[in-house]
């Protein structure tokens, strides 16, 4: 059911930004939204040209007005053929990198997807192996399979468990909160030309995802003392309050 | 929202593990690549001249991270 949207979604720039962890960002989709300042909801969705300005669907909250996956896909594919691609069919995209190694776990825990991160404390080292190891993030079998994230700083490496601190390329189970991580395989810088593509192909075969309960999942979150500093405070009116009455009511438990 | 909207939203979040059929990870069902910059991504449509599809979310629920 999902396919078709997947497929149409090959052919835009699909961007998906995480509310409140930035804040030029939360203006962006306050702006585009039109809602009062300091009162973006959780959730944002919208359409646009390869201008970045025009709008292609109204914003909403979400794409449910689609009604259905199939109808979004048609959609999709229509929009689409009004623009010809400006670049050749040989253009590599750069790798769609998560901003911070925190953030990417939390992410790839929520996606239930493995992670990479490539490491290198020096820049140049760390374009190294990004350029290196960017044909294989494109290939069709790790399209869109693995969160990605890249630093210089090896104190981002220490929510992960397993090998660590040596320049290359990490592949990550996050555990079941994305607050910390078990590296699974990893490739050292030197070979990352060579064994990426054999290293992601192994840690994608062995993942297992997590089959989560949603209510579940936030109950142990609460039980273990598991909370999310965001960037932005969040400002969803619904959420702020759900979250005050859960909070309230999980305090007040016998 | 019916169920089939709700599927297109939780297909955007990332949410269908668990809920369609079971895929070892020898064969994972086909995926969005998701940019997650903006900038980074608004500059890609434009050199590409490829349309965007923005969505944006919070990876914690009630203040627990790991869920969307």
């Amino acid at each position: 059911m999902q396919k078709p949207v997947v497929e149409a979604s090959r052919e835009w720039i699909c961007i998906r930004l995480l509310t409140y962890e930035s804040e030029s960002e939360y203006e962006f989709m306050e702006e585009l939204l039109g809602v009062q300042k300091g009162t973006l909801p959780n959730t944002v969705f919208c359409m646009l040209a390869p201008d970045g300005k025009t709008r292609l669907s109204r914003p909403s909250r979400s794409p449910s007005f689609f009604r259905t996956p199939e109808y979004l896909a048609t959609q999709m594919q229509r929009l689409a053929a009004r623009y010809k691609s400006s670049v050749p069919d040989s253009f590599v995209a750069p790798i769609p990198l998560i901003d911070r190694v925190d953030l990417a776990l939390n992410v790839a825990a929520s996606d239930n997807r493995p992670l990479i991160v490539a490491y290198h404390s020096n820049t140049d080292g760390l374009n190294t192996i990004l350029d290196s190891v960017k044909h294989v993030i494109w290939e069709r079998e790790f399209i869109g399979q693995f969160m990605i994230a890249a630093t210089t700083q090896p104190e981002d490496l220490k929510p992960l468990s397993g090998k660590k601190g040596e320049p290359g390329l990490y592949v990550i189970e996050p555990d079941e909160y994305g607050v910390s991580g078990k590296v699974t395989r990893f490739v050292d810088a030197q070979k990352v030309e060579v064994l990426a593509k054999a290293t992601l192909a192994l840690g994608l075969k062995s993942f297992q995802p997590f089959e989560k309960n949603h209510q579940q999942h936030i109950r142990s979150g609460y039980l273990f003392g598991i909370e999310w500093d965001t960037v932005v405070p969040e400002s969803d009116p619904m959420s702020v309050q759900a979250k005050q009455r859960y909070k309230a009511r999980f305090n007040n438990r016998p | 929202m019916n169920v089939k909207s709700v599927f297109v939203f939780a297909l955007i979040f990332g949410m269908v593990a668990g809920l369609g059929e079971c895929r070892s990870e020898e064969s994972p069902a086909e995926r969005i690549v998701w940019h997650a910059n903006l900038k980074r991504g608004l500059a890609l449509a434009k050199q590409t001249n490829r349309p965007i599809f923005l969505v944006s979310g919070a990876p914690s629920c009630l203040g627990v991270p790991g869920v969307w």
